[in-house]
């Protein structure tokens, strides 16, 4: 069933491992130690990865998520396009998540496995596309004829389930294209917002996701004040949307500080060390 | 790159031909004559036209003569600035080295291009050059620039083994490390929560992260042990080289490189995996997945997953008959390992050892040797890849004994770092 013999295979079938006291249990409610519009701190490290024009490493709350930018490249035997092609791929390393992610299931099995989990989770290639769609507006394509620019994303471990994973990964990968010089028209930042019993949590954990009526990750250029791309799940009425977008365009704004500064920092060191 | 030279050097000896050849036909041909007609004095005809003079008394002459002279040295000027643009403009080590292949007959080109040569390697020579040692990095690449007449980078470029040899030469390495030197190792274990053990190895830029999962299967019928299954991902993300797409050759070779070791030095004790003889055992999943890749993927693949297994805690499990389930508890275990084995591995060029690769001298070794020392200095597992090791039999035990020497002197090292 889940043989390759690209790969050293296992037996062929597992079971995960049931524990007596629910893990979970002890993480319900750790909203306590933080307000409802208040982000989980957030780390970026610029240039980490040597070969790459451009790079990023992020870590929000336990999140850990790698991004690397290879490119502008030309396309070789492709068709004339006046506008350059963004590829983003994003891949989950197994040990990722809580139940394991298995490479040879992704794409197929996968998501048949993790529905006991959580059933808002999807595979890597949906999630990939809702970033290109983020990351789009932020890039000067026209400026790279015929080139194609690669987004290489790996999660290294998740702690935010999708809507809030596909906000860090945007946030990262925004930052790694600005750290290899790409021309740009702003910072991408994007951000997760859950409603739940009439409240608005920004920054979801995984408990709080599956708890919400609805959540949302809303993409910004916070310097333009232009909303790049909204995916939303669960149903808000209009008040509660309009509320959501503003909480979101505040917080945003804080997050593209960030990117700001560790920008200026990175340019800054690799200016003395030169 | 080469296009650009060759476009532009050529264009220039053509350009350069045709203007010195007009300007000479003209100034011995036509130029008195026009110079003539445009500053010499103009007489009044009888019948009434204004004409130039048509004979030229011998002041007027030398006026002529003079004043063409001096509009073909500003015209030679003008050449030259432009052509000194151009040079500029485009790409100056790749002109130089198209120059240099063609020997350049054109004299005045020459003479460009030296001044060229001559500015860049003034700018690339570090300053204070007398007080480096004479066996450092940086005085190398002012060497090189003497030899070659080019920059370092493109020298790399278009001839990686002359350049790396240049180096090793002098027992030195590209990043100035000694030839049996590691770089700055880092382990970094107990990052990830999701995982049940967890290690982060840095080996100078090559970043490796290895997970451990633990889930449970039915056991082998013939054997009563769990499995340990090692896989490495060698992710696009990592190094231009790498595609996305199922596992390379480079990432199978290396998962298996990993399960033979792991399985011939009896580092695990799989009989220890057993959770109810016949009913459930363990099965660690060892993911390896690369962050940054820039050489000796094997060491540090093999470091992080004894880190993350020794990292590792099982939980204790029983086996619930009744429902045919593993069901955990609190309390945990060590993963049951033997001991600890630390790999390093070497290069070989030209019968020299050289530890631990870069990406860069790695496309270029020989060959390759690989020793995996375990407690107390023993060796618990040697290979080899590529051409033969050493010319003669005494040669390869040389460095076979000099490769184990320093491998039993990164142990110590290492085994300070896991904990």
């Amino acid at each position: 069933m889940n043989f390759d013999r690209r790969r050293v295979n296992g037996p062929e079938s597992t079971h995960e491992v049931f524990y007596e006291k629910k893990q979970s249990d002890n993480v319900q409610n750790k909203r306590l130690s933080r307000k409802d519009d208040e982000l989980r701190p957030i780390f970026l490290k610029p240039g980490l990865i040597s070969s790459a024009s451009g790079s990023c490493y992020m870590e929000c709350g336990s999140s850990k998520i790698a991004c690397a930018v290879y490119g502008p490249k030309q396309i070789k035997n492709a068709p004339y396009s006046s506008t350059g092609k963004l590829n983003v791929e994003i891949k989950h390393s197994p040990f990722s998540s809580v139940i394991r992610r298995d490479p040879v299931k992704v794409g197929d099995g996968c998501n048949q496995t993790l529905a006991n989990a959580s059933s808002k989770e999807l595979d890597a290639t949906h999630l990939s596309n809702q970033v290109t769609q983020a990351l789009l507006p932020s890039l000067r394509l026209d400026k790279y004829e015929k080139m194609q620019i690669d987004v290489f994303v790996t999660i290294i471990q998740d702690d935010s389930l999708d809507f809030g994973l596909m906000g860090n990964i945007t946030t990262a990968a925004g930052t790694a294209l600005a750290s290899a010089g790409l021309e740009m028209n702003g910072l991408v930042a994007g951000l997760a917002v859950a409603l739940q019993a009439d409240k608005l949590l920004l920054d979801p954990t995984p408990a709080e996701v599956r708890n919400s009526q609805a959540i949302m990750t809303v993409c910004t250029l916070p310097a333009l004040t232009q909303i790049t791309h909204i995916w939303q799940a669960g149903t808000l009425d209009l008040s509660t949307y309009k509320q959501a977008l503003s909480v979101v365009e505040s917080a945003s704004r804080n997050i593209h500080t960030v990117i700001a500064k560790t920008l200026m920092n990175e340019s800054n060191e690799s200016d003395v060390s030169t | 790159m080469s296009d650009v030279a060759e476009l532009s050097s050529v264009d220039y000896f053509a350009y350069a031909v045709a203007t010195w050849a007009t300007g000479t036909a003209v100034s011995l041909l036509g130029f008195p004559r026009l110079i003539t007609t445009l500053l010499l004095p103009y007489e009044k005809h009888a019948n009434g036209e204004v004409l130039p003079k048509t004979e030229l008394n011998g002041f007027e002459k030398f006026l002529a003569t003079q004043s063409s002279i001096a509009l073909l040295a500003a015209a030679y000027l003008l050449l030259q600035l432009v052509d000194w643009l151009t040079v500029v403009n485009a790409d100056p080590p790749a002109i130089a080295i198209q120059a240099s292949k063609r020997g350049i007959r054109n004299h005045r080109t020459r003479r460009v291009f030296r001044s060229q040569l001559l500015r860049r390697q003034r700018d690339a020579r570090p300053a204070g050059q007398g007080a480096l040692h004479p066996n450092s990095a940086a005085e190398l690449v002012g060497r090189i620039h003497q030899k070659t007449q080019m920059d370092a980078a493109t020298y790399r470029r278009l001839r990686p083994r002359e350049y790396l040899n240049r180096y090793l030469d002098s027992d030195v390495r590209v990043d100035g490390r000694a030839l049996l030197d590691f770089r700055s190792t880092a382990v970094n274990q107990g990052s990830i929560d999701t995982a049940n053990g967890s290690a982060v190895v840095r080996l100078g830029n090559t970043t490796m992260v290895a997970g451990i999962k633990l889930k449970t299967a039915l056991p082998d019928p013939s054997r009563e042990a769990g499995y340990v299954v090692p896989n490495v991902d060698l992710n696009p993300l990592a190094n231009a080289k790498f595609k996305s797409g199922p596992p390379s050759d480079d990432a199978q070779f290396l998962s298996s490189r990993l399960n033979d070791i792991l399985l011939s030095t009896a580092v695990i004790d799989h009989t220890r995996l057993v959770i109810e003889p016949r009913k459930a055992v363990w099965v660690a999943y060892v993911d390896v997945t690369c962050i940054n890749y820039d050489g000796n993927g094997f060491d540090a693949a093999l470091l992080a997953v004894i880190a993350a297994l020794k990292n590792t805690q099982i939980p204790q499990a029983t086996y619930d008959f009744d429902h045919d389930k593993v069901v955990a508890g609190d309390s945990t275990t060590p993963f049951p390992l033997n001991k600890l084995i630390v790999p390093s591995s070497f290069g070989l060029f030209g019968g020299k050892l050289v530890a631990d690769l870069t990406d860069f001298e790695q496309s270029l070794s020989e060959a390759q040797v690989t020793v995996v020392i375990t407690d107390k200095g023993s060796i618990a597992h040697m290979s080899s890849q590529g051409h033969s090791l050493g010319s003669s039999i005494d040669d390869s035990t040389q460095l076979i004994a000099s490769a184990i020497n320093t491998a039993k002197e990164r142990y110590t090292t290492i085994s300070k770092l896991i904990s």
